[in-house]
């Protein structure tokens, strides 16, 4: 009886070390996979990046802003910026320069 | 003997379980090897399944940035704070051909000719005749560069180089510096962090903000137009953690035409020119006593001379209307040199050139790039003591000013300028240097510089940001001696109240301007036909449309959050 409690223990444990280890290569597969697709996509991010990077330089968005919305686009004052703060689940506006005109 | 004796004994023993053995059937023997058999295999399973489970967990913590074949042709790239490439290598194929691998030369010509319908093929023609290497076309698009793969020619040669591709072209020029075509570092950042922008995976992160750096340059290039200087600097810089915003230095040069620069109207003025500031100094001089102790912001100088001698030359004010009395404020406020000389006196030398030496004034500057100045040593003596307390006769650079100003203005802590992004710098860790009193009693000095009258700075009194600061007008040192032309400067600190940044300018040689319309910021009318050529009516003038400009960006983008 022992025997065949012990022949079929090993047989088990060998069935099971082949299915583990199969899983694991196969895991190991995918995993080399999504690591070479992330590769090649941060790859093409870094490059849109660029792109956009180049696209979007101050000195660009200038010529943008004077070819198309010059008049849209306003310089704002600090006194006229304003800033939300959540108190007491309450959203409060308040001044973000804590200098007022003639308070200097 | 007796230890023979004892081995027999133990030799007797294991005799013995022998003979215990030998009762036993085989199948016991067999039972120990199954035994072991089973026990290597429940090893090898245990091994699996806590691999599986490893793996299982790898899932969420899969480190991108450190996976990837390691290239020899690489270099990291370099971004700025908020994530924005400043440069980005990109590896390139350059095509060359070998003359003696080519097969059919009228073929190979045909083919070309395809590709590039627009190359000089005569030129080419020649080169084929010869035996020597050329480059037929370098930087080739991914499509030619197919095309020329499918010919299946022996004597096309590819060769992977990497480029550099700096998108803000000639904003960061001065601080990112050049490589040569070896990928070696030849100045700026790319020289200082050579070795480790070729190793590091992830992008080396510069604390440098591009916006702010555009509309500074911009200021700048502006002033030249006005008061047609030289050149000109600036620098924005956080005063408690040293993170630098911005670094501008004119001219500057595009980086992408790789040109060798070697005018020495491209130094960096930031941190190479070594100038003579002037008034500036004072600030020093008056924290120096506040520091020692020796005097407090009302402490009286009365009957100050109009003119002091010292070695046959003459120490005189720029201002014949400086009254003769005065408080140590007021000497900051009016730019007293006759009672700055007077404050270093009762310092003494060795109490001044320490507090100088402390805020990192006179020694060489340890920085993030290659190009830094180092001042002379200088021999100190009393005439010495007396000029440098006004900023004559002592010269630095505007990167060592920016320190020592956020030194004595950030409660006295110290800080390391820098241009690389350290994001586990605390500011609770800074080490105290002065007394906490230095800074409580020159900011409101400072902010008077910017308010009053009688400072030296109204046009940079910017309403809501309570801009503090101080000017300085020099002569220009020139082959040994002094010239007329001036280097004028001004340093703001802002807000006063609890400061949190310096921007110093720097306008090398500018000339007055009489076409330009100043505007006064308390509602006088605007003034036109300006001849005085000091910091005052040119760097003040621009540090304040920056201020005007920046101030938005600064209060919300780094706003504090608590």
């Amino acid at each position: 009886m022992k025997k065949i409690i012990l022949t079929f223990s090993i047989l088990f444990l060998i069935i099971v070390t082949t299915f583990t280890k199969n899983s694991t290569k196969k895991l190991d597969n995918q995993i080399f996979n999504i690591r070479e697709n992330i590769h090649v996509l941060k790859d093409k991010y870094e490059l849109v990046l660029l792109d956009y990077n180049f696209l979007t330089t101050p000195k660009k968005l200038l010529e943008y802003q004077s070819k198309y919305f010059e008049t849209d686009l306003i310089s704002l004052d600090i006194i006229q910026i304003k800033e939300i703060k959540e108190e007491n689940n309450k959203l409060v506006i308040t001044e973000l320069s804590e200098i007022k005109k003639g308070n200097e | 003997m007796n230890k023979v004796n004892h081995e027999k004994l133990i030799l007797e023993s294991y005799e013995n379980e022998f003979s215990y053995e030998k009762n036993k059937s085989n199948l016991n023997i067999t039972f120990n090897r199954i035994a072991f058999v089973f026990f290597i295999f429940l090893v090898i399973c245990i091994i699996y399944t806590i691999k599986v489970f490893y793996l299982g967990s790898l899932n969420s913590k899969i480190k991108i940035e450190n996976y990837g074949p390691i290239k020899t042709n690489y270099r990291a790239d370099i971004v700025d704070n908020s994530g924005n490439f400043l440069v980005k290598t990109i590896n390139t194929i350059d095509i060359g051909i070998n003359p003696n691998l080519v097969i059919n030369k009228k073929r190979l010509l045909i083919n070309l000719q395809l590709i590039f319908p627009k190359k000089n093929f005569d030129a080419i023609k020649k080169k084929l005749d010869g035996k020597k290497f050329f480059y037929l076309e370098k930087r080739i698009s991914q499509e030619k560069y197919e095309k020329l793969r499918l010919l299946g020619d022996q004597s096309i040669i590819p060769e992977e180089k990497l480029t550099r591709i700096y998108p803000q072209e000639d904003l960061f020029s001065h601080i990112i510096g050049q490589i040569d075509n070896d990928n070696n570092g030849i100045s700026g950042i790319e020289k200082h962090f050579d070795y480790e922008l070729k190793k590091r995976k992830e992008p080396l992160k510069l604390t440098v903000d591009t916006d702010i750096q555009f509309l500074i340059r911009e200021e700048l290039i502006k002033a030249q137009e006005i008061f047609k200087n030289l050149g000109s600097a600036a620098i924005l810089m956080n005063v408690n953690n040293g993170n630098i915003l911005t670094m501008v230095s004119l001219p500057d040069f595009n980086l992408n035409r790789r040109k060798e620069i070697k005018d020495v109207k491209y130094i960096n003025r930031t941190t190479k020119g070594l100038y003579e500031f002037g008034s500036v100094f004072k600030t020093f001089t008056l924290a120096a006593g506040f520091n020692e102790g020796i005097i407090e912001p009302e402490t009286k100088f009365k009957n100050l001379e109009k003119k002091l001698f010292c070695a046959g030359n003459s120490i005189e004010e720029y201002d014949n209307k400086m009254p003769q009395d005065l408080t140590a404020e007021e000497i900051l406020i009016r730019s007293s040199n006759i009672g700055s000389v007077k404050i270093a006196q009762k310092l003494g030398i060795e109490k001044f050139v320490l507090f100088l030496k402390k805020i990192g004034i006179l020694e060489k500057i340890e920085f993030d790039i290659e190009e830094v100045g180092q001042a002379p040593n200088l021999q100190w003596g009393k005439c010495k003591l007396a000029t440098a307390s006004f900023g004559h006769g002592i010269s630095t650079t505007l990167l060592q000013l920016a320190k020592g100003y956020s030194i004595i203005t950030n409660g006295g802590y110290y800080i390391e300028p820098t241009l690389i992004n350290k994001d586990n710098k605390k500011i609770n860790q800074r080490r105290r240097i002065l007394k906490k009193e230095v800074s409580e009693k020159i900011n409101p000095i400072l902010r008077k510089v910017v308010s009053t009258k009688e400072g030296t700075a109204s046009f940079a009194n910017v309403f809501g940001y309570e801009v503090g600061g101080k000017t300085g007008t020099a002569d220009k040192s020139k082959f040994g001696g002094y010239s007329k032309d001036k280097i004028n400067t001004f340093i703001s600190i802002f807000p006063t109240s609890k400061p949190k940044y310096v921007l110093l300018v720097l306008l090398d040689e500018p000339k007055p301007s009489k076409e330009y319309v100043y505007h006064y910021r308390d509602g006088r009318k605007p003034y036109k036909g300006n001849l005085r050529n000091t910091a005052g009516w040119t760097s003040v003038e621009i540090a304040g449309k920056i201020i005007e400009k920046i101030g938005p960006i600064l209060a919300t983008k780094y706003m504090e959050v608590n």
